[in-house]
């Protein structure tokens, strides 16, 4: 064992151990002349600080999840025609990331050029900074 | 790990765990919290506690039934501190990563945090590790029976079999055990003095 793992191994084992012994000492040792009430006071004062920021992190997390079931559950195609489509991936074809397919548009059947186009709009709205429309 | 809903509590049933919790018991976890934050770089034992307490309430950091809130804070603790480490020698690291039981890591998966078992530690973590095993020691300089005990605790002994190897009897012993609670409850404060 080398010295970096030795410290590793006394921290890890000074942590258990101290939790262990607090365990095992009398809560009136634990307290050591604090008042209980004055403890719980403080401890839910904490809980109810750590319930709000825990709140606005769920709310965060569920805005994002809806979101994202938004994007991808967008029709970008309801009002689009065959050669709106067409013209749309035409003009970004000049954008990395679509060059190769926009390549093949003329081989394309109807249907995959308007999965393509629905797939480019998605892509778009997940990544606003990619290419504008 | 267990992919069982219903081997773990919900943030609801955690936070009423947590209101449940004696006051003895609160202490215990505070006290775990001021010695596992001392030396880490900007965060107080409270931080730490409360740090913990977001992410068990949140659904970040999951909490099995079937062990002791108390426990669940511990062993959560000792997870925040392992990544408060690596912040320390390499910034900033992605709170997303999810610490699975078996000690790999998953990023992009915010809700896997487990409080099982970890061993996430890097050699970068034995740095920080050196440091507050040296801080400890340093702060005990002045109590010869604490010391003992404390070197006993980092040999991984406790109770009357830490008292025997070090050569005090019980009644010494709780009473080191008593100083010695005394300083490492208060280490993360001294650390920033």
């Amino acid at each position: 064992m080398n010295t970096n793992e030795k410290f590793m191994m006394q921290l890890d084992n000074l942590f258990e151990s101290y939790f262990q012994e607090l365990r095992a000492m009398s809560d009136e040792d634990v307290l050591d002349g604090e008042a209980p009430s004055s403890v719980k006071a403080r401890a839910l004062d904490m809980l109810k600080s750590a319930k709000a920021e825990a709140g606005r992190i769920r709310l965060a997390t569920a805005r994002s999840k809806m979101q994202n079931a938004k994007v991808a559950g967008d029709d970008f195609t309801a009002n689009v025609s065959l050669e709106q489509a067409k013209a749309y991936i035409a003009q970004v074809a000049n954008d990395q990331r679509f060059t190769l397919a926009a390549r093949k548009l003329g081989e394309m059947q109807d249907e995959e050029v308007m999965r393509l186009y629905q797939q480019i709009r998605r892509l778009e709205s997940e990544n606003p900074s990619g290419s504008d429309s | 790990m267990t992919n069982d809903k219903q081997d773990r509590m919900s943030p609801s049933e955690i936070e009423a765990a947590l209101t449940q919790m004696s006051a003895a018991d609160w202490r215990r976890a505070e006290k775990m919290a001021q010695f596992a934050a001392a030396g880490l770089l900007g965060m107080t034992g409270d931080d730490l506690l409360q740090g913990t307490l977001v992410k068990l309430l949140s659904g970040k950091r999951r909490c099995p039934r079937e062990h002791h809130m108390l426990v669940v804070l511990k062993t959560a603790m000792h997870s925040e501190t392992s990544n408060a480490r690596k912040r320390s020698i390499n910034g900033p690291i992605d709170e997303r990563v999810a610490v699975m039981a078996d000690g790999s890591d998953e990023s992009d998966e915010p809700h896997m945090l487990m409080v099982e078992s970890e061993d996430t530690r890097t050699p970068e973590d034995a740095i920080v590790a050196g440091n507050q095993v040296d801080f400890i020691f340093r702060q005990l300089e002045d109590d010869e029976e604490a010391t003992l005990v404390a070197m006993a605790w980092a040999d991984g002994l406790r109770g009357k079999e830490a008292a025997e190897e070090v050569g005090l009897d019980m009644k010494t012993y709780d009473a080191a055990r008593k100083r010695l609670d005394r300083k490492l409850s208060s280490l993360a404060q001294s650390w920033r003095k």
